[in-house]
């Protein structure tokens, strides 16, 4: 089985660097990005199986960082972390299409779980796609 | 910042006052946040640690995870004040807002932890199941619940309870304060301030204080307010 993959997007170097190590120990692929436009590039560049993204971004924020990564790759799925939680943040940000949402300090363990959910919705809807796209096309040819 | 014009120019300058004070806590706290969940992480690599370990030394490897159950134990409980610090800071943001008394309750409650145990006594809330909101300013209702409490805080006996109790009677907030002392209650510093206080909500405060028992009764009335 190919190991998970996941971007850490946190201006809190030491805080994603922790993180990163304990993923990494647990064979999880881990990159870090610390603002919205190197989380951009990394997303345009690499596939991710999850995006974990702090909501408080120095530039700009996680909530337009999220509207930007889903527009680019709309399978993929993010999950909000914050120090600064809050419900009104937290429906925002599923409306504007988080997978979820984590008040820091977060547990590795409730982490991960998030993680593996967030791997499986990304895989049905990139399977459910891709299936549809094959359906499209054998039409077209009326097979 | 956003200009009050229906206050006059000196409690405009308090509110401002109280808003930059509500800004520096709210961002400081969000940081302080930052730096436990950071902790949290470093702890979790102990408990890495401890478990490559334990087959090596066993002996080792549980005096590390001892040492990181210890530290996510205080990062815990400094994570759960923050919080609750960090919405004291806001409640100086809207003059004007809805105010849930169950959580204002709450976050007294956890914010006024430390006073209470100085003084070795303990503090007991009770809420009614059905939501209680009044309007007005929830920094400034925090500051009346607050004054009522700390009032007696020195002045009720040793190891005993100060009950918190609100209730909706006929559309108003009745909340209750009530200690038993020790004729400890002749040098009670003045109610006049927070009676001045309670004129932004309507309301007014009634003290009953006999041989034994306290007795403060702040009474709202529901959706009314001055500011």
């Amino acid at each position: 089985m190919l190991p998970i993959k996941v971007l850490i997007v946190d201006d809190e170097r030491d805080f994603a660097d922790a993180l990163a190590e304990r993923m990494k120990k647990r064979d999880i692929v881990v990159d870090i990005a610390e603002d919205g436009p190197s989380a951009i590039n990394c997303v345009s560049s690499k596939n991710y199986d999850a995006i974990v993204l702090d909501l408080v971004l120095p530039g700009m924020d996680g909530i337009e960082t999220l509207k930007q990564i889903v527009a680019l790759k709309p399978d993929l799925q993010v999950i909000l972390l914050t120090g600064r939680g809050s419900i009104e943040k937290g429906v925002e940000a599923i409306k504007c299409g988080a997978f979820e949402f984590l008040e820091k300090p977060v547990k590795l363990e409730n982490l991960l779980e998030k993680i593996n959910k967030a791997k499986s919705k990304k895989d049905a809807l990139t399977e459910q796609h891709t299936n549809d796209m094959i359906d499209e096309i054998l039409k077209r040819r009326s097979w | 910042m956003s200009h009050n014009s229906d206050l006059p120019e000196k409690e405009e300058l308090l509110v401002e006052g109280l808003k930059f004070s509500g800004a520096i806590t709210a961002s400081v706290t969000h940081e302080l946040n930052n730096v436990l969940g950071t902790i949290e992480q470093i702890s979790g690599l102990l408990e890495d640690l401890a478990y490559t370990l334990e087959e090596k030394d066993s002996e080792l490897s549980n005096q590390l995870n001892d040492i990181a159950g210890r530290i996510v134990r205080q990062t815990d409980r400094g994570s759960a004040l923050i919080k609750q610090l960090n919405t004291f800071a806001h409640s100086s943001d809207a003059v004007s807002a809805e105010i849930n008394v169950e959580d204002v309750l709450k976050n007294l409650d956890a914010l006024m932890a430390r006073m209470a145990k100085m003084n070795k006594v303990a503090l007991e809330m009770t809420t009614p199941d059905d939501v209680i909101i009044i309007s007005g300013y929830p920094y400034r209702f925090r500051q009346i619940v607050f004054g009522i409490i700390r009032r007696i805080l020195p002045a009720v006996n040793r190891e005993s309870t100060i009950q918190i109790e609100t209730i909706k009677d006929n559309n108003q907030l009745v909340l209750s304060v009530r200690g038993h002392h020790n004729n400890a209650m002749t040098d009670l510093p003045s109610l006049a301030p927070l009676e001045r206080l309670c004129r932004d909500f309507n309301g007014l405060i009634e003290e009953r204080i006999d041989s034994s028992e306290y007795n403060c009764s702040l009474i709202i009335p529901i959706g009314g307010s001055n500011c």
